[in-house]
C-alpha cells in the first residue's frame, strides 16, 4: 500500500484535524434569536397544515374550477361572445355589399326581361361580379370572352332594348 | 430533550391520532442540527429559517416514501443539503447579471455583526470555507463541525467514501493554506 492510500484509509486520519484548526471553538458561531427553536415546530406545523388544506381543496375542486384556469376560460368566453355580437350586423352588410344586385328583386321588377331567356343568367353573373355597381352594364362590355358585336347581335335578335340594361 | 428512537417517531407519525404529535417531536429532535447545517452554508438567519421550514415540510410530505433502511437523520440531512445547495445556486444565478459574486455577499454577512458572532479565527475559518466549492464545503462541515462518519456523509451526499475522504483532505489543505497566508 503506498503512502497516499495509507493516508486516506487509516481510521485515525479520518479524524485528523490540522493544528491550525485545533484552537477553533466549534460552537455558538451564529447567533440565533431567543426562543427561536421553541416556536419553530408550531410554525412548521402551521405551514404543513395550510399546505394540506390547500391540497385537499385542490383535490375537491377539479382543475377547471381553479382560479388560474377559470379566469382565462371565462375571459375567453366573453371575448368570443363580444366578437360575435359586434360582427353580426357587419356580416349582413358585407353579404349585401358582395351580392350587389338582388336577383329576385330584379326578376320581380322586370319579369318580361327574364322570361325564357337563359342567357340572362350569364348577364346576371357578369353584373353581380362587376366591381362597378353604379354601372352594371359596363361589366358586360368589359368581359373579354364576349365581343361587343356578339352582345349587340344577341340583343337585336331577341328584341332587347340596350338602353333597358343601362336602366338596371 | 431526551432523544426518541427513529422507529418510535415513525410509528407515531404513521398512526392516525398521533401523527401531528409525532411530527412535532421529530421537528424538535432534529431542528437544531438541521438549522446549524443550513446556517453554516447560507450564513443569514432569515434564509436559514425559510430553508429549515421548507426542509421539514418536505420531510412531512415524503415521510410515506421513507424506507427505514437508512437513518432518519441522514435522510433529513439529504433534504436539507439539497435545499441549501439549490438556494445557493439560485442566488448565484440571480447575482450573475450585475456581476456580483454571491460568495462576497456571504463574506460580507460574516462581518456585519448580525449574522456571525464568532471570534477572529472563526471568522477567518469561515472566510476560507467560502472559497471552497459548495459540495466540498459541505463535506468539510459535516466532518469537522458535525463529526459525522464518512459512511453517514456518503448516505447524505450520495458520494463514495473514498471520494469523500479525498474531498475532505483537499478541503483541509486549502483551509490550512488560506489561514496561514492571512
Amino acid at each position: 500500500m503506498n503512502a497516499k492510500n495509507k493516508t486516506y484509509n487509516s481510521e485515525e486520519n479520518e479524524m485528523e484535524i490540522p493544528e491550525v484548526l485545533k484552537n477553533v471553538n466549534k460552537s455558538s458561531l451564529f447567533p440565533v434569536p431567543e426562543k427561536y427553536f421553541d416556536g419553530l415546530p408550531s410554525k412548521i406545523q402551521e405551514r404543513v397544515f395550510a399546505k394540506d388544506q390547500k391540497s385537499v381543496r385542490m383535490r375537491t375542486f377539479p382543475g377547471l374550477v381553479q382560479k388560474r384556469i377559470l379566469i382565462p376560460v371565462v375571459s375567453m368566453f366573453f371575448i368570443v361572445a363580444l366578437f360575435f355580437i359586434f360582427n353580426r350586423d357587419k356580416g349582413f352588410n358585407d353579404e349585401y355589399q358582395f351580392t350587389g344586385i338582388n336577383l329576385e328583386e330584379t326578376m320581380d321588377q322586370y319579369p318580361e326581361f327574364f322570361e325564357d331567356m337563359d342567357e340572362y343568367t350569364m348577364i346576371e353573373v357578369l353584373i353581380t361580379s362587376s366591381d362597378n355597381m353604379d354601372d352594371p352594364a359596363s361589366a358586360i362590355w368589359s368581359d373579354s370572352s364576349i365581343t361587343n358585336q356578339e352582345i349587340l347581335d344577341y340583343f337585336d335578335e331577341e328584341n332587347i332594348d340596350v338602353e333597358y340594361l343601362y336602366n338596371l | 430533550m431526551e432523544s426518541i428512537p427513529d422507529h418510535k417517531l415513525l410509528e407515531m407519525i404513521r398512526g392516525n391520532e398521533s401523527r401531528n404529535y409525532g411530527f412535532n417531536l421529530l421537528v424538535r429532535q432534529y431542528q437544531e442540527r438541521v438549522y446549524h447545517l443550513i446556517r453554516r452554508m447560507v450564513i443569514d438567519h432569515n434564509d436559514t429559517d425559510d430553508l429549515v421550514q421548507e426542509t421539514f415540510i418536505k420531510v412531512w410530505q415524503n415521510l410515506e416514501s421513507f424506507r427505514s433502511d437508512s437513518k432518519l437523520f441522514t435522510w433529513i440531512y439529504r433534504i436539507a443539503t439539497n435545499e441549501a445547495l439549490s438556494f445557493l445556486n439560485k442566488k448565484k444565478r440571480r447575482f450573475m447579471l450585475p456581476l456580483v459574486d454571491y460568495d462576497r455577499v456571504l463574506e460580507s454577512k460574516l462581518s456585519d455583526g448580525h449574522s456571525f458572532s464568532g471570534d477572529e479565527i472563526q471568522k477567518k475559518l469561515f472566510k476560507a470555507l467560502l472559497t471552497l466549492p459548495e459540495k466540498q464545503r459541505l463535506v468539510f462541515q459535516m466532518k469537522y463541525f458535525e463529526e459525522l462518519k464518512y459512511d453517514e456523509i456518503s448516505e447524505v451526499l450520495g458520494t463514495s467514501v473514498g471520494a469523500l475522504k479525498a474531498s475532505y483532505h483537499i478541503a483541509v489543505k486549502k483551509i490550512e493554506e488560506n489561514l496561514k497566508t492571512d
